[in-house]
């Protein structure tokens, strides 16, 4: 990892730990590893691998019912799976705070991510989940303890959409 | 054993824990049987497990039991895996398995209907035999479940049903009378203390 891609790590660890995360489910995904590694290493933050992306949402969903503050890793492919179990999400005003690799924006290089891509912002659009996607690590403390904020005073999820071109350092 | 006797089995094992059951009749049957605040009803088909990992991480004091029909569970099976590789003490799994989806006329057969062996899946995902159950026999059913309720888990336990007092699609079926976000609402304040 570049020191830059460290340090949007490093970003989204402290807001989320500013924002009381304490509850991580995730799936590795190549953008977000550098990111799960931190929150591992921060020994803060309860981590669940878990099989299937819906599956972790839900997952999320009983960890927040139970008094945990958790976010959801994921390459923004999982969000495909995962429309029933967001949609219940808010119906029973469950809040789940996601972090998802790709967008449907700029910055996309890969011809391989093209359906990730088309999923990530619809799924949110789709469903009236807000939303909102990370331009640069400048202000992504600050942008992910807002998520979480949000999520957690609106009870309702929240995406936070990474493009690869920041979790990379390469802005 | 048929299906209702199955479910005044695990009811009345229930206890104090908090339930999440799947989608269908089990709800309703699980709502007249032993309601309590620290319930939600009619999860989505394949998650009623998940939440309930969630939920038996978050608060590892308090025991977690899901209940789902075999068609359910299925559908949401990797679940499985996850439940190992965490290791709860508190979770317990009821599955309710008379091998049909319990929508429609609820006659077509499920995995289960054509030889797919949850009780196999679980230990094919990694589960030691002690916390895998599956059983038949309502007196049989009522010992594994008592097992799974008072000893440290995760714990399956695999109910396998006849279909003869089955209840297919129609309004006369037993649903709980308690909407699900007032579910929501009632389990996170029976767990934090402030129901």
């Amino acid at each position: 990892m570049t020191g830059d891609a460290e340090g949007a790590a490093g970003a989204l660890l402290r807001g989320a730990l500013r924002a009381g995360v304490d509850a991580c489910v995730y799936l590795p995904d190549s953008v977000l590893f550098g990111t799960i590694r931190a929150f591992r290493a921060s020994g803060e933050v309860l981590m669940v691998p878990c099989a299937r992306e819906d599956e972790g949402i839900a997952v999320a969903v009983g960890l927040d019912l139970g008094g945990r503050n958790p976010v959801c890793m994921m390459e923004a492919s999982g969000l495909g799976y995962s429309g029933l179990i967001l949609a219940r999400a808010q119906v029973q005003r469950t809040p789940v705070t996601i972090l998802a690799s790709h967008t449907a924006g700029g910055g996309e290089p890969m011809d391989y991510h093209g359906a990730t891509r088309l999923l990530s912002d619809g799924v949110f659009r789709g469903l009236g989940i807000p939303f909102e996607i990370a331009t640069g690590f400048d202000g992504l403390e600050d942008q992910m303890f807002r998520a979480v904020q949000t999520a957690r005073g609106q009870r309702t999820c929240f995406g936070l959409l990474l493009p690869p071109h920041v979790m990379r350092g390469a802005c | 054993m048929d299906r209702i006797e199955a479910m005044d089995i695990v009811a009345a094992a229930r206890g104090d824990a908090a339930a999440i059951t799947g989608p269908g009749v089990n709800s309703g049957l699980l709502y007249a049987r032993a309601d309590a605040p620290a319930t939600i009803y009619n999860m989505d088909m394949g998650y009623a497990t998940a939440i309930a990992l969630g939920i038996a991480l978050a608060r590892p004091d308090r025991k977690v039991l899901a209940i789902e029909g075999d068609g359910s569970f299925f559908a949401g099976a990797a679940v499985l895996s996850t439940i190992w590789r965490m290791r709860p003490e508190n979770l317990a799994v009821a599955v309710l398995d008379n091998e049909v989806w319990g929508t429609g006329e609820g006659t077509e057969p499920t995995a289960t209907g054509s030889g797919a062996d949850i009780a196999g899946l679980a230990l094919a995902s990694g589960w030691d035999a002690d916390h895998v159950h599956s059983a038949a026999d309502p007196n049989e059913v009522a010992d594994r479940m008592g097992t799974a309720m008072e000893s440290p888990g995760p714990h399956l336990v695999v109910c396998k049903t006849d279909t003869s007092r089955d209840m297919p699609s129609s309004p006369d079926r037993p649903v709980p009378r308690r909407h699900q976000l007032d579910c929501a609402v009632l389990m996170r304040a029976e767990l934090s203390g402030d129901s």
